[in-house]
C-alpha cells in the first residue's frame, strides 16, 4: 500500500513494504503527518537566498524540533500503552471490592450530603463525577 | 504475594490509637509510618473549631486517601500486568526504528 500526499510545490509517495491497509482514520491521520513533512521540507527549499548562516540556523532548529518530537512520538506510545494497562479491567483479587470491601466511588458518594460537597471531592478523587466523551482532540484534528 | 499478617499498633500523643492488621510482605517502618500520618492527619482535622470547615476539610482528606488508594490499586494492577506483557518489546521495536542508522 502506498500513501500519496501533494501540495504546492511537492508530492509525495510513500512505500513501505510491511504497509497494511490502514483504516480511514489511520490513513487520514498519517497522511496528515506526511503532509506537514512535506510542508516543513519545502518551507526549507524554498527559502529566499540569504544569508548561508541563517538557512543553517533554520536547518539546524527543524532537526532539533523533529528529533524533540520523535522523543515525544515514543513517550506517548509509551504513555498510552501504560494507560491501557492502567485503564484495563482490574482481575480477580485485585477488584476495589476485594481490596477494600466497597467500590470507592459509590462509597464517597453515599456519605456526601450536596452537590458542592461532591465538586469539592471531585477536584481530589479523579474519577468522581467522571464522564465518558470525547476530549476532541484525536488525531483528525491534526489536518487543518 | 502475602505470605500472612502482622498486627501493627500504632500510637500518637493524648491516647489516640490504632490497631491494624495488615500483609506481612510490607515495610513494618513504612506501614506503622502510613497508618500514624493518616491517624495524625484525621486529629489536626479533629482541632479545626468550626463544624463546617471540619466537614470540609474531612472530605477532602477523605477524597484525596481515596485518589491514592486507587492509584496504588491500578498501579500494582498495572505494573502485574506489563511484568506479563509485550510492552517492552513494542517499545524496543519503536526505539529501533526511529533511532537507527540510515
Amino acid at each position: 500500500m502506498k500513501i500519496q500526499e501533494s501540495c504546492k510545490g511537492w508530492t509525495m509517495e510513500y512505500e513501505a513494504q510491511l504497509l497494511r491497509d490502514l483504516t480511514e482514520p489511520e490513513a487520514k491521520a498519517l497522511q496528515g503527518i506526511l503532509h506537514l513533512a512535506g510542508d516543513i521540507v519545502v518551507s526549507y527549499t524554498q527559502l529566499p537566498e540569504v544569508d548561508p548562516t541563517i538557512k543553517q540556523m533554520v536547518l539546524d532548529n527543524i532537526a532539533i524540533s523533529l528529533s524533540e518530537t520523535k522523543d515525544d512520538i515514543l513517550t506517548t506510545i509509551d504513555h498510552a500503552l501504560t494507560m491501557h494497562a492502567y485503564h484495563a479491567p482490574l482481575e480477580p483479587g485485585l477488584q476495589e471490592l476485594d481490596v477494600f470491601g466497597f467500590n470507592l466511588k459509590e462509597a464517597l458518594q453515599s456519605v456526601l450530603k450536596t452537590d458542592a460537597e461532591a465538586a469539592i471531592a471531585a477536584e481530589y478523587f479523579s474519577s468522581f463525577n467522571e464522564e465518558e466523551g470525547d476530549d476532541g482532540d484525536g488525531p483528525e484534528d491534526l489536518q487543518s | 504475594m502475602a505470605t500472612g499478617l502482622k498486627t501493627y499498633k500504632v500510637n500518637l500523643p493524648n491516647e489516640i490509637e490504632a490497631t491494624a492488621t495488615l500483609p506481612d510482605n510490607l515495610d513494618s517502618e513504612l506501614v506503622e509510618m502510613a497508618l500514624q500520618v493518616v491517624l495524625g492527619g484525621l486529629v489536626a482535622l479533629s482541632k479545626a473549631t468550626a463544624a463546617p470547615v471540619r466537614r470540609d476539610f474531612l472530605i477532602r482528606y477523605l477524597a484525596s486517601v481515596i485518589s491514592n488508594a486507587d492509584t496504588a490499586l491500578h498501579s500494582v494492577a498495572m505494573s502485574n500486568s506489563v511484568e506479563n506483557s509485550n510492552q517492552k518489546k513494542i517499545i524496543d521495536e519503536l526505539l529501533e526504528n526511529l533511532d537507527h542508522d540510515k
